[in-house]
């Protein structure tokens, strides 16, 4: 049997009140619908309000932390993964892509985005990890790019701040990229990795340290 | 009203851009209405405050899709809002408590909305008004408590054939009455 136009109207206005199922509607009978919900989303302006309890708000606030942070997560990786691909260039071109991103931090007016790419003095194709800090979540993600440390050593990550006299441990270097909210950097902020004795430095300061990186604005 | 209309739009606008100051201010200003529709689909609180939760964590994901063409910020907030709340009854594996009895037909309504109200919140005001009372309640009913054709079968003491015929037909001379006053 077909409906009537007019008929059509009405089945999509009881799917809006929910009076009946709008699975498998068709583009046309979703739009209808969605007209329907929103002639009649009127009415919810006269309700009285109610107050939702205290705390609500932050417990959204932190969801939306958590999905902000899930996805600088996976930018980070993204990126990872294609600082792993130039790793193998030539160490000539990898610096040349270091300088790219402090010349284009300096460029652009966007400083709420450090990186560091913390280089192997020995070998500057080899990239040790990349720091990257967002001024505006307040979340720092660490990308190691190194393989595991040695046999019963450690590597282990240092943080020198501008006007800092001494580096500070800001632990092991972990296995995946993962993020830090502890963790605060500005641009030229030094942070270097060290090759230590398992479990880290036993004198708090870097024993070795084999690989190092200044932080600059960052675009993107 | 105009104005804390255009103030909400000005507020869903700057949380598409990721505002997150704008999204508190949005939370105030639009939470407890919100809150209260959610509420009465949801007849649980602790069910209702969830989906309060999961709103607001969608308004800040798809602030962005909201075009103004299409209506005003409240309007968008409400369809969203009254979508999550069905959405979760519906995926409910118990079955709602049954409605409470409603009052006054005006009760839990902000009566200063109906000196301040917008144009199409008139309109619509005006439409139902010329239904009969007890169409116009089962709208409302449907509405604002989500009830279904079965609850307002056992409410109104008709049989669930006689209620699906009287909302076609209200719903049918609301829609000529909407239609009309658009002119």
């Amino acid at each position: 049997m077909a409906e009537s136009g007019e008929e059509r109207d009405l089945i999509a206005a009881e799917r809006a009140l929910g009076l009946a199922a709008h699975t498998g509607e068709s583009g046309a009978e979703a739009a209808a619908r969605e007209r329907w919900e929103r002639r009649f989303a009127a009415l919810a302006e006269a309700l009285a309000p109610v107050a939702p309890p205290k705390g609500l708000f932050a417990a959204i606030a932190s969801r939306i932390d958590a999905e902000d942070a899930r996805a600088a997560l996976a930018r980070a990786e993204r990126r990872a993964r294609r600082w792993r691909g130039v790793s193998v260039v030539t160490g000539a071109l990898a610096a040349g892509l270091g300088l790219f991103i402090a010349h284009d931090g300096l460029q652009e007016p966007a400083p709420e985005r450090y990186v560091a790419i913390v280089y192997a003095d020995a070998d500057p194709s080899e990239h040790g990890m990349i720091v990257e800090f967002d001024a505006v979540t307040g979340v720092a993600t660490v990308i190691p790019l190194l393989a595991a440390a040695p046999e019963g050593r450690d590597f282990e990550m240092w943080h020198l701040p501008v006007g800092a006299e001494r580096p500070r441990s800001i632990g092991l270097l972990p296995e995946t990229p993962h993020l830090r909210r502890e963790l605060t950097a500005g641009p030229g902020d030094v942070f270097a990795i060290s090759l230590e004795q398992a479990g880290g430095s036993p004198s708090g300061q870097p024993t070795m340290a084999l690989y190092h990186g200044r932080a600059a604005a960052a675009s993107e | 009203m105009e104005v804390e209309s255009s103030e909400l739009d000005r507020l869903l606008r700057a949380v598409a851009e990721g505002d997150r100051v704008a999204f508190a201010a949005l939370y105030r200003a639009a939470a407890p209405k919100l809150f209260a529709l959610v509420l009465r689909i949801c007849r649980d609180r602790a069910l209702a405050e969830r989906v309060l939760q999961d709103v607001f964590v969608a308004i800040w994901r798809e602030a962005e899709d909201y075009d103004p063409a299409e209506g005003r910020a409240a309007i968008w907030l409400a369809v969203l809002a009254r979508r999550r709340a069905m959405e979760a009854v519906g995926d409910r594996k118990t079955p709602r408590p049954p409605p409470a009895t409603p009052g006054a037909a005006g009760e839990g309504v902000d009566m200063q909305v109906l000196e301040e109200g917008n144009g199409d919140f008139m309109t619509l005001i005006d439409c139902l008004g010329r239904l009969e009372k007890r169409t116009r309640e089962m709208l409302l009913l449907a509405y604002y408590g989500g009830w279904s054709r079965a609850e307002l079968s056992a409410h109104f003491n008709s049989a669930e054939a006689t209620v699906r015929t009287a909302l076609r037909r209200g719903l049918a001379a609301l829609r000529r009455c909407l239609d009309e006053s658009r002119g």
